[in-house]
């Protein structure tokens, strides 16, 4: 255990460094001049040497990169063009995204896995067919036009909810009130997607032959399929919640875009629509470092879940 | 029987494309996608010809004009005709579902193969790769690109293909690998066969329906890809139609003129859902254990 989880951590750090470099020269690629972007008005060439020096743009990129990574281990991103620091930003607008995120987790959870279980043992009856008729159309919908019917119909046409905004969660039930619409919209779509693996590896399960075994013994159908088939079908979805981060991250951006939430994704958009690149530097390093921990973290999961893993 | 017919049993190829071919017919959902699909493809290449009024045309006497017999859908808040812009729209759409698709394909499957074929540090180097381009969401991929690059339509469709990409590697990767134990790969190396003669002439062929429903459920994942950038401003530009630029127009108007955000939405769903359950049913006709 000890060998595999030293070898699991030992390549996310090397792919953490080659994100940080990719990071690195992806924003020394955009165009523009960053010393002229600091130094606002000025264009005096003895302002812009000292500004040059002062960020160390005049060193060599290696030496740039060292500093930058750096200063960003020691939790310094530098600061943005209002020259407020892009750290003490990311850290305020991430708990925002963090409980869309896990609301959204919650809502396709709820919904994707007794479907799955439902479609999979009803296999070829009427339910089977409208659960996945409805994960194919979940599949389908985007996100971010799912949300605009929702604040045409909840918001606009029936007052039900606000349309926009936030609330902390000091006020638990506006904080509610303003979540449920961001994170049913962002739920749905991951609900399809949990809901046809869990289909199809029940379906490997209930076909495979230690439930046949179980039924056999003359276990109960309800035993057969909760505490065998179910048990080994939530192994092969863990991995799944890994790979579907990424478009979770997407989401939440898109998400918070169109319900007007000042989270970490409308902090990105922000960013690239104002040509903040320190900001953007900073946001993208964030979002792959978090891509990585949380991947290794479910790693970690799945081979405590299942031992197989390990070995090989 | 006539000779197509004996033909087309002796011959091993014609009779699993005869066997294929039946197979799919009797699948309604994944007909009826094929069909929606090349309704689409029509739209899109005779857009000029089909949609009533050109897309930028702007009709200042009826502006958000609700739906009427000279436009079928109504008028934006410009005044231009929403039909001939969801028309028109298909193209971007289109353009950048397929073409992202296809650079992805181009990207992954060299070098899944080469991965998968050879192994060792190649494979090492490729999956460590892999996973540090999938740290990157494909939407903070499109981001970067948009602000080195500046935004448009060519950077949004790369932003995609590149962002694709990495999963399709690995699904490459991992059929060259099962495929490698096949009996007909030591024949061929017994035969004297390169290492190019069999990814090219043998396992290469033995993955096109792998690398045909790849293609058929990336397709729909870039078409809202693509709507989700140009909604974002970061894809097409206006005054270009595309259904995400025109539901991002449409998000001033939820209150006067909500059918302005819901026909383009229709169409990305129409168009994902088709390609989906054509996806969902060339993967079930190539691979006989999921066939009931």
């Amino acid at each position: 255990m000890g060998g595999f989880l030293l070898r699991k951590v030992g390549a996310a750090l090397i792919v953490l460094v080659l994100a940080s470099m990719l990071v690195f020269v992806g924003a020394r690629a955009i165009p523009g001049d960053p010393a002229i972007a600091l130094g606002a008005e000025n264009r005096d060439p003895a302002v812009l040497a000292a500004i040059r020096h002062k960020y160390h743009l005049d060193e060599p990129l290696p030496e740039q990169y060292i500093h930058w990574i750096w200063l960003a281990l020691h939790g310094d991103l530098g600061v943005d063009q209002r020259q407020l620091p892009v750290a003490h930003t990311i850290v305020t607008r991430i708990p925002i995204t963090i409980e869309i995120a896990l609301l959204s987790l919650l809502v396709s959870v709820v919904i994707g896995i007794p479907a799955g279980v439902i479609a999979a043992v009803r296999r070829g009856h009427p339910e089977d067919y409208f659960v996945t008729t409805g994960a194919l159309i979940g599949l389908s919908v985007p996100h971010f036009w799912l949300g605009l019917l929702f604040i045409i119909w909840f918001a606009v046409d029936l007052h039900w909810l606000p349309a926009s905004g936030y609330v902390g969660l000091s006020h638990p039930i506006a904080n509610i009130e303003h979540m449920v619409m961001p994170a049913i919209v962002l739920g749905v779509g991951f609900a399809a997607v949990l809901m046809r693996q869990m289909r199809s590896s029940m379906l490997m399960s209930l076909g495979s032959d230690y439930v046949r075994t179980a039924r056999a013994k003359g276990l109960s159908e309800r035993s057969v399929v909760w505490r065998h088939a179910f048990r080994n079908s939530l192994i092969t979805v863990t991995t799944l919640l890994g790979l579907q981060l990424g478009a979770l991250i997407s989401g939440v951006v898109i998400t918070e875009t169109i319900f007007g939430i000042a989270g970490f994704g409308r902090l990105t958009i922000d960013a690239v629509n104002q040509r903040d690149y320190t900001l953007i530097q900073g946001v993208v390093l964030v979002t792959a470092v978090s891509y990585v921990v949380i991947n290794l973290l479910v790693d970690v999961v799945y081979s405590l879940l299942n031992p197989r893993i390990r070995v090989s | 029987m006539s000779a197509v017919d004996t033909a087309a049993l002796t011959n091993p190829r014609a009779r699993r494309r005869v066997l294929l071919r039946k197979r799919f017919l009797r699948r309604r959902m994944a007909v009826a996608g094929l069909v929606v699909v090349i309704g689409f493809v029509v739209m899109a290449l005779f857009a000029p010809w089909l949609a009533p009024y050109p897309p930028g045309q702007v009709d200042f006497n009826s502006l958000l004009a609700p739906p009427s017999r000279e436009h079928l859908l109504g008028t934006d808040a410009l005044g231009r005709d929403e039909l001939s812009r969801l028309i028109w729209g298909a193209r971007a759409s289109l353009q950048a579902g397929v073409l992202a698709t296809l650079l992805a394909l181009i990207i992954a499957w060299p070098i899944g193969m080469v991965a998968g074929y050879y192994r060792g540090w190649i494979d090492a180097v490729v999956a460590r790769v892999t996973d540090v381009l999938l740290a990157f969401p494909f939407l903070i991929l499109a981001v970067g690109l948009a602000a080195i690059f500046g935004p448009s339509l060519l950077n949004a469709t790369l932003a995609l293909g590149i962002g694709a990409a990495p999963a399709l590697i690995r699904v490459a990767r991992g059929e060259t690998f099962a495929l490698r134990e096949e009996d007909y790969v030591p024949a061929a190396i017994t035969n004297g066969a390169s290492d190019r003669t069999i990814i090219f002439r043998h396992l290469f062929p033995n993955m096109t329906s792998t690398l045909l429903v790849q293609a058929t459920v990336t397709i729909p994942a870039a078409i809202v890809g693509e709507a989700v950038l140009s909604f974002l401003g970061l894809g097409v530009q206006p005054p270009t139609p595309s259904w995400g630029t025109m539901l991002q127009d449409a998000q001033s108007y939820l209150t006067q003129a909500p059918r302005l955000a819901v026909f383009p939405g229709l169409a990305i769903v129409l168009a994902a859902l088709a390609f989906n359950m054509l996806g969902d049913g060339l993967r079930d006709i190539f691979d006989p254990r999921t066939t009931r």
